[in-house]
C-alpha cells in the first residue's frame, strides 16, 4: 500500500515540476522571440568548435583560476553525479538496485568522490562569496540558493547511502568513504526508522532536484542552459565588426534599439545566460572610474525588463511559479522608486502592478549617462564566461538616441557636425589635412596624385593629421617607412575621417558615408595595401569596410614594422636604456589580437627593459578614448586615463609606449595630471623605434 | 562737397565712450567743412558737451530726459529721429556698440536708406565716402558706398584714430525736449542684471583671458580675475585646469568645453592641446604667455612672451591701466 | 503659436576665403545655417513643441539655400518659404523689404532670427524687418520665455543682462548661448523631403525689382594682408609686457 502511494506521489510531483519547468522555460523562450530575428552566419564547424572551448572546455570560466576550477567541479560534478541520482531514484522503488555498470565498486567511488568535491566546492564557494566577499559577486541569499541546492543534494545522496549499508547488512567499505560515514551514524537503529530516514533521505533528494529544475529557469541558473546555447549561437565574425542598418530599406522608421524586443534574439539570449557573476563589472574601466554604467546590471536590467515587459506583452504566458515564490526582486532602482510610490497612493495592491513593463528601455531601465560612459574597450565580453556581447547593445541604444531621437550632447552634435563638414572631429578646415607634411624636410611624402608607384597608402587620419603631439607620430613613422625603403603615398586632401568614432558614438548614417567616399577613393587610385597609425581607423577599415566593398589589405604600423625588423630591412642599433612599459590599445589588442609585433618592435631594441603592467595584452584596460568618448567631456567620476596612467607608472617606467595615438594622448595626460610629464615619457612605439635607428 | 554730419554720442557708466570721438574724426573728414553735429542722450550728457566741442562738434544736440538714460531700442530710435529731423543731417554716424549696432538699422529704415555697418576705415574717394568693413569675421574686406542723400554708417571701435582734441574749440548746446511716445515703451525693461565681477560671459566676450595647468592652483588661477575685471574680458580655462580643480567646468574652453571667438584670447599657462586649440582658434588675435617656449599654444599666436605667467600677469596689469589711464 | 525664422545660409565657418575675379569663391565650400540663425531655429522648434503651432522658415537666396533650408525642416521646422529670384536680391535694404513682404502674408505670433550672419556680418535685416512691420524687436536673446501674449527676453549687453518684456507679435533676435541647436534625427531629415518648400520669385509677390534695389554698393573686396606667423616677444619681462599692450592696442587694435 505504502509502495503504491510513494509510487504514485513520486508521479504527481515529478509531473507538477516538469509542467511548472515547462511553463517558466516557455516563458522565457516567448520573450526571446519578442526580439528580431537574426541572419546568423552559417558555419556549425566553428559554433561546435566554440562549445567545445566554452562548454567542455570552460576555457573563460578559466581565466579566474580559483573560480574557474570551481565551476569546473560544479559542472561536471553536477553532470556525472546525475548516474546516481537515477540510480537513487529507481532504489526508492527497487530496494537495493543497482545501475549494470561494470566494476561497480569503482563506480560507487567515482560517485562518492564526486559527492565529496562537489561538496568541498560549495564550501569554498560559499567562502568566495560571503566570507572572501569577492568584490565581483553579490552577497545577498538568493545569489547563494544554488549552493544550499547543491549541498544539500549531494547529502541526500551519502545519507541514503549510510541508511541502506544498515538496512541491507553491509560492512564498511573504501568504495563508499561518505557513505560508511553516515553508516556508522545510524548503526544500530531499527529497521523502521532506518526505512524512515531512507525515505526522507530520498524524498528530500527528489525535491531538490525537482525544486532545482523549476527554479533555474527563473534564476541566474538559467544560464546552465541558455549559456550553452549562447556559446553556440555567438558570433564568429571579428568582434571589431558591428552590425550595419541597411538605409535602403525605406519602410524603417526607427533605428537602433529604442525598446526591449528591438534587440535581436540573439541580444535577448544573452540576457537570461548571464549568470550574474560580475566578471564583466569587476574589468570595467566605467564602472572601476565611478561611472553608473556596470556591464553586470546592463545585463540584468535588461533580462529583468525583458521578462517584466514580455509577461505583459505575451500575457498567457508564466515568468515565475510556483506563484511568486522564485521571482527576483527587480534590480533596476527607477522601478523600486515608482513601486513604492505606487504603494503610496494605491496602496497594497499597486505591489502586483508590473511596474517594470511600463518604463521606458532608454532613460529609465538604462539611463542616458549609462549609454555615453561606454570605452567600446570589450574588457567585459572578453571576460564573459557565457558569451555576452555588451557592445553592439550599447551601439544599438546609442543609434537609436543620434539617428531616431537626435537627443546627444552637445559635444556629439559638435563632433557629428565637425565630421560631416570638414571631416575631422575639431572642424579645422580640410585643406589643412595635409599641412603635416610641410613640416618635415628630409622625407618626401607624395599624395596618390603625385606618384603611381607605391605599395602602401598611408592612411594618416585625423589625430596624425591635425594633433600636434600625433603627427609627431606620422613624420616619425614616415621617416622610418623611407629609410627602410617602404615605397608609400598618402591620400591628401581627398582621405576622410575614417568614421570609427562616428560610428561608435551611433551614428551610423554619417558613418557610412564617410566609409564609402574613403572606399571610392581608395579604389580609384588602386590601393592595395593599406598602412595607419591609429588602431581605430585599422579596425575598421580591416573588419568594417569590407562590408562596404573594400577590397585592400590593412596593416597597422606596428605589423608592419614588426615585419621588417624581422626581416632585417631595419635594424635598431643605437642602444635606447630605458625601461618601458608597453600599454595595450584595446583595438589593436582584444579587438585584434595585436599583442605581439609592439612588444617585438621594443624588445629588439637595444638597451631597453620591458615590463609590463598587471593588466596586460587581453585583460589591459583601456585608456578611455574609445568608442568616441575621446569627444567627451569626462564629467562623472574620475578619469579613466589617470587612472590607467597610476597603473603604468606603478612599473616605474622611464617612458610608457603606446601604439594608439588617442592613447597616447589620455596617457600623456595622465602623466601631467600626476604632474610627472617631466620624468615619465609617453611616446609611440615607433618613435622609440627611431631612436635607436 | 561740403557735407552735415550728425554723430550719435554714447555714454556708458559716466564716460563718453572713445568709439563717439572716433565717429567724430571721420566726421571731420566726410564733412568738407560742413557743419558736424553730435548728439547725446539721458540726464548726465550735457557734461559731455565740450569734450565733444573740443574734438569737432559745432552743435551738440541734448536730450536731457530720463527715459533715455535706459538704452531701449524705440526710444532712442525715437529721439535719435527727432535729432534728424531738426538737424537734417548728410551723413549719420553711430559708434558700433551694442546699442548702436542694435538701433542704427531701425533708423536707417525709417530714412529707407542703406546703411554700412562696423566700419574700420573711412576714405574719401574722388568726393564719394568710401567705407570699408570687414566680412567673414575679418578673413576678407569690402569697400562700399552708400547711393542715397543720406549716408549712414557705424563705426567698429578703436579702428579709427580720434585725432587730437582742440580745447579751444566750443559748441552750440542745442536742448531738445524728448517725452517718449506710447509705441516706443511696446518693450518694457524689468530689471538689469549687472554683471557680476566675474560674470562675463564667455560665449558673448570681446575678450577672455584663460588660464590652464600653469596656473598650479584655484589661487593662482584666481588671479586671472582682476586683468580680466580691467579688460571687461570674460575668464575662461583649459580643460587640464578644470580637471585639476583649479577652475569650474562651466569656464572650459575647447572642443568639449565652450567654443569662443573673441576680438582677443590670452592664454595663460596654456599648452595647447588641439582639444582647447579647437576652441579658440577662430580667435581674432591670440595671446599666449607660457614658460614653454615649444608649446604647441605658439604655432596659434599672434603675439608670445616666454615666461612664468605669475610674473607676466602683474606687468601686464599695470600696463592695462596706465593704457586705461592714457585715454581717459 | 506660429513662429518664422529668418534664415541664411553661410560658409562653415572654417572656411578659407579665396577670391576670384573680385568675388569671394565659393568653389568646395562647406555650407552651414548660419549659427546665430540656427540658434534661432532651434528656440522657435522648442517653442513650438512647448506650446503648439508652427514654425515657418524663410530665407531669400540662392537656391543652394536649399540645402541648410532642408536641415532646419529636419530639426522640426514644419515649412519653408525660399524667395530665390536673383532680381530680388540686394543688401540689407533689399532683403528687408522682401522679407517683411513675404511676412505680410503670412500669420504669425513671433518672428525670430539671428542678430548677425558670419559672413556679412552687417546686423540689419531682422531690424529693419520690424520697421517695416512696426512690431517690438528685442536683440541678442540669451533667454527667451513665451507666455501667452507676452514675451519675456534675457539680452545680453555686453555682459550685463538685460530683462525686457513686450507683447506679441515681436521680433527676437538670438545671441550664442541661447540653446545647444540639435542634431536633426534620420526620420526627421525623412519627413523634411516631403515638408512644403515653396518658392517665390518677384511676381509672385507682386515686388517690382526696381523698388528693392539695394540702397549700397560694394566696390572692392580684398583680402586682409596676410596674418604674419606669430611674434614671440623678446628682452626685459616687463618691457614684452609693455610691448605687449602697445601692440594690442595700435597694432592688432582690440584694446
Amino acid at each position: 500500500m505504502l509502495y503504491y502511494l510513494n509510487f504514485i506521489a513520486f508521479l504527481v510531483v515529478t509531473a507538477y515540476a516538469l509542467w511548472v519547468f515547462y511553463k517558466v522555460i516557455h516563458a522565457r523562450i516567448t520573450y526571446i522571440k519578442l526580439g528580431k530575428p537574426e541572419k546568423l552566419e552559417k558555419n556549425t564547424k566553428a559554433r561546435l568548435k566554440n562549445i567545445l572551448s566554452l562548454v567542455i572546455g570552460q576555457k573563460k570560466l578559466l581565466k579566474d583560476k580559483k573560480s574557474g576550477i570551481m565551476h569546473v567541479i560544479f559542472f561536471y560534478g553536477a553532470i556525472l553525479v546525475q548516474a546516481g541520482t537515477i540510480e537513487l531514484i529507481i532504489k526508492g522503488f527497487v530496494h537495493g538496485f543497482e545501475l549494470p555498470v561494470p566494476y561497480y565498486n569503482f563506480f560507487t567511488l567515482s560517485q562518492e568522490i564526486l559527492v565529496g568535491l562537489v561538496i568541498l566546492a560549495v564550501i569554498y564557494a560559499t567562502y568566495r562569496r560571503y566570507i572572501e566577499k569577492l568584490p565581483r559577486l553579490q552577497q545577498t541569499f538568493r545569489a547563494g540558493l544554488v549552493y544550499w541546492f547543491l549541498g544539500f543534494l549531494m547529502l541526500s545522496i551519502v545519507v541514503t547511502g549510510g541508511v541502506e549499508m544498515v538496512l541491507f547488512n553491509e560492512e564498511p567499505s573504501v568504495y563508499k568513504p561518505l557513505s560508511t560515514l553516515f553508516f556508522w551514524l545510524f548503526e544500530g537503529v531499527s529497521e523502521t526508522t532506518a526505512y524512515v530516514i531512507f525515505y526522507i533521505g530520498w524524498w528530500s533528494h527528489l525535491l531538490i532536484i525537482l525544486g532545482y529544475l523549476i527554479y533555474l529557469p527563473q534564476h541566474k541558473q538559467a544560464h546552465e542552459i541558455f549559456a550553452i546555447i549562447n556559446s553556440y549561437l555567438k558570433r564568429l565574425h571579428s568582434p571589431g565588426k558591428l552590425s550595419s542598418i541597411d538605409f535602403e530599406d525605406e519602410e524603417q522608421e526607427e533605428f537602433g534599439v529604442g525598446k526591449i524586443e528591438d534587440f535581436t534574439q540573439k541580444q535577448l539570449i544573452d540576457l537570461y545566460a548571464c549568470v550574474e557573476c560580475g566578471r564583466c563589472t569587476s574589468m570595467c574601466p566605467a564602472t572601476a572610474s565611478g561611472k553608473t554604467l556596470s556591464p553586470r546590471e546592463l545585463i540584468i536590467k535588461l533580462r529583468d525588463h525583458l521578462t517584466d515587459k514580455g509577461s505583459v506583452i505575451a500575457p498567457n504566458t508564466v515568468p515565475w511559479a510556483p506563484g511568486n515564490i522564485f521571482k527576483t526582486p527587480r534590480n533596476y532602482p527607477i522601478a523600486t522608486a515608482r513601486q513604492e510610490a505606487a504603494v503610496a497612493t494605491d496602496g497594497a495592491n499597486a505591489l502586483e502592478s508590473n511596474i517594470g513593463a511600463e518604463l521606458n528601455l532608454i532613460g529609465e531601465v538604462i539611463t542616458e549617462q549609462e549609454i555615453w560612459a561606454c570605452t567600446t574597450c570589450r574588457n567585459c565580453e572578453d571576460q564573459c564566461p557565457v558569451s555576452n556581447e555588451h557592445v553592439q547593445k550599447i551601439i544599438d541604444l546609442r543609434r537609436y538616441l543620434v539617428l531616431t531621437m537626435g537627443e546627444m550632447r552637445p559635444e556629439v552634435t559638435r563632433t557629428f557636425n565637425n565630421i560631416e563638414r570638414q571631416s575631422n572631429p575639431w572642424g579645422i578646415n580640410r585643406k589643412e589635412r595635409i599641412n603635416w607634411r610641410d613640416e618635415i624636410e628630409d622625407v618626401k611624402v607624395p599624395t596618390v596624385k603625385e606618384t603611381d608607384e607605391f605599395e602602401y597608402l598611408l592612411f594618416v587620419g585625423s589625430m596624425g593629421s591635425f594633433d600636434n603631439r600625433s603627427k609627431k607620430i606620422t613624420q616619425s613613422l614616415v621617416r622610418v617607412l623611407s629609410k627602410a625603403g617602404i615605397k608609400f603615398a598618402i591620400l591628401g586632401n581627398d582621405e576622410k575621417n575614417s568614421g570609427d568614432s562616428v560610428r561608435r558614438l551611433g551614428n551610423e548614417y554619417l558613418y557610412q558615408e564617410l566609409a564609402i567616399e574613403n572606399i571610392s577613393n581608395f579604389r580609384k587610385y588602386d590601393v592595395k595595401k593599406i598602412i595607419t597609425i591609429d588602431p581605430h581607423a585599422y579596425n575598421t577599415f580591416k573588419n568594417e569596410y569590407p562590408e562596404f566593398g573594400l577590397e585592400a589589405e590593412v596593416y597597422h604600423h606596428t605589423e608592419i614594422l614588426a615585419k621588417l625588423i624581422e626581416e632585417g630591412r631595419i635594424k635598431p642599433e643605437k642602444e635606447v636604456k630605458e625601461t618601458i612599459t608597453y600599454h595595450d590599445s584595446c583595438y589593436l589588442g582584444r579587438y585584434n589580437d595585436i599583442y605581439d609585433a609592439p612588444r617585438l618592435i621594443l624588445n629588439s631594441i637595444p638597451g631597453i627593459e620591458l615590463k609590463e603592467m598587471e593588466r596586460n595584452r587581453q585583460d589591459a584596460m583601456c585608456c578611455g578614448a574609445g568608442g568616441g568618448m575621446m569627444w567627451l567631456e569626462e564629467k562623472e567620476g574620475t578619469r579613466i586615463n589617470i587612472l590607467r596612467t597610476e597603473q603604468a607608472l606603478s612599473c616605474n617606467p622611464d617612458t610608457i609606449a603606446t601604439a594608439c595615438p588617442y592613447c597616447l594622448t589620455m596617457m600623456s595626460d595622465g602623466t601631467k595630471a600626476k604632474g610627472v610629464e617631466e620624468e615619465v615619457n609617453t611616446l609611440d612605439v615607433v618613435e622609440l623605434l627611431e631612436k635607436s635607428l | 562737397m561740403s557735407k552735415k554730419v550728425l554723430v550719435f554720442a554714447e555714454g556708458r557708466e559716466g564716460r563718453l565712450r572713445n568709439v563717439s570721438l572716433e565717429a567724430l574724426s571721420v566726421a571731420k573728414l566726410v564733412a568738407e567743412g560742413g557743419e558736424i553735429a553730435a548728439t547725446v542722450f539721458g540726464t548726465q550728457s550735457s557734461q559731455f558737451v565740450d569734450i565733444l566741442a573740443h574734438h569737432g562738434a559745432d552743435k551738440v544736440y541734448v536730450l536731457d530726459h530720463s527715459s533715455l538714460d535706459q538704452y531701449l531700442i524705440e526710444i532712442y530710435k525715437e529721439a535719435f529721429m527727432q535729432v534728424v529731423n531738426e538737424f537734417k543731417p548728410d551723413v549719420i554716424l553711430i559708434g558700433h556698440t551694442a546699442n548702436g549696432r542694435d538701433f542704427a538699422p531701425k533708423i536707417a529704415q525709417a530714412l529707407e536708406v542703406g546703411m554700412i555697418s562696423d566700419c574700420t576705415a573711412v576714405d574719401l574717394v574722388d568726393g564719394k565716402i568710401v567705407f570699408t568693413r570687414p566680412i567673414y569675421a575679418g578673413k576678407a574686406f569690402v569697400k562700399k558706398v552708400s547711393k542715397d542723400d543720406i549716408i549712414l554708417a557705424t563705426i567698429r571701435p578703436n579702428n579709427i584714430s580720434m585725432g587730437e582734441p582742440d580745447s579751444s574749440r566750443t559748441a552750440e548746446m542745442i536742448e531738445l525736449s524728448y517725452t517718449p511716445s506710447e509705441s516706443s515703451l511696446r518693450v518694457q525693461i524689468k530689471d538689469v542684471l549687472r554683471k557680476a565681477s566675474k560674470g562675463v560671459d564667455l560665449t558673448e566676450a570681446n575678450i577672455v583671458i584663460s588660464g590652464g595647468r600653469g596656473t598650479k592652483s584655484k589661487e593662482g588661477f584666481e588671479k586671472l580675475y582682476e586683468l580680466a575685471e580691467l579688460l571687461n574680458a570674460a575668464v575662461g580655462a583649459s580643460r587640464s585646469a578644470c580637471d585639476e580643480g583649479y577652475a569650474d567646468y562651466s569656464l572650459q574652453v575647447g572642443q568639449t568645453g565652450k567654443v569662443v571667438t573673441p576680438d582677443l584670447y590670452i592664454a595663460l599657462g596654456i599648452s595647447g592641446a588641439i582639444q582647447h586649440l579647437a576652441g579658440m582658434s577662430n580667435s581674432k588675435i591670440i595671446v599666449a604667455v607660457n614658460k614653454d617656449p615649444e608649446a604647441p599654444i605658439f604655432q596659434v599666436a599672434d603675439y608670445g612672451i616666454v615666461g612664468d605667467l605669475f610674473e607676466v600677469l602683474p606687468m601686464l596689469v599695470e600696463e592695462v591701466k596706465k593704457l586705461k589711464s592714457e585715454s581717459a | 503659436m506660429n513662429i518664422l525664422v529668418l534664415m541664411k545660409q553661410t560658409f562653415d565657418t572654417e572656411e578659407k576665403i579665396v577670391l576670384e575675379d573680385g568675388k569671394v569663391s565659393e568653389e568646395g565650400v562647406e555650407f552651414i545655417i548660419n549659427p546665430y540663425d540656427e540658434y534661432a531655429v532651434e528656440e522657435a522648434i522648442t517653442i513650438k513643441e512647448e506650446l503648439g503651432g508652427e514654425v515657418t522658415v524663410i530665407s531669400l537666396g540662392p537656391d543652394r539655400f536649399e540645402s541648410s533650408i532642408r536641415t532646419a525642416l529636419a530639426m522640426g521646422a514644419d515649412k519653408a518659404i525660399l524667395v530665390d529670384d536673383p532680381d530680388l536680391f540686394g543688401d540689407e535694404y533689399s532683403v528687408a523689404k522682401v522679407l517683411a513682404k513675404v511676412i505680410q502674408d503670412q500669420s504669425f505670433d513671433l518672428i525670430l532670427g539671428g542678430y548677425v550672419a558670419v559672413d556679412n556680418g552687417s546686423g540689419q535685416v531682422p531690424q529693419r524687418v520690424a520697421e517695416i512691420l512696426n512690431i517690438p524687436f528685442i536683440s541678442t536673446a540669451v533667454k527667451i520665455e513665451v507666455d501667452n501674449s507676452k514675451v519675456t527676453v534675457h539680452r545680453d549687453v555686453e555682459g550685463d543682462t538685460e530683462i525686457l518684456e513686450t507683447n506679441l507679435p515681436a521680433i527676437i533676435t538670438s545671441q550664442q548661448g541661447l540653446n545647444d541647436p540639435r542634431y536633426p534625427s534620420l526620420p526627421g531629415i525623412m519627413k523634411a523631403k516631403k515638408k512644403p518648400l515653396k518658392h517665390l520669385s518677384a511676381s509672385d509677390l507682386e515686388i517690382s525689382p526696381e523698388s528693392v534695389q539695394a540702397k549700397t554698393e560694394e566696390i572692392d573686396i580684398f583680402l586682409p594682408p596676410k596674418k604674419e606667423a606669430g611674434r614671440i616677444l623678446s628682452g626685459e619681462l616687463g618691457e614684452q609686457a609693455k610691448e605687449l599692450i602697445e601692440l594690442l592696442h595700435n597694432e592688432a587694435k582690440v584694446l
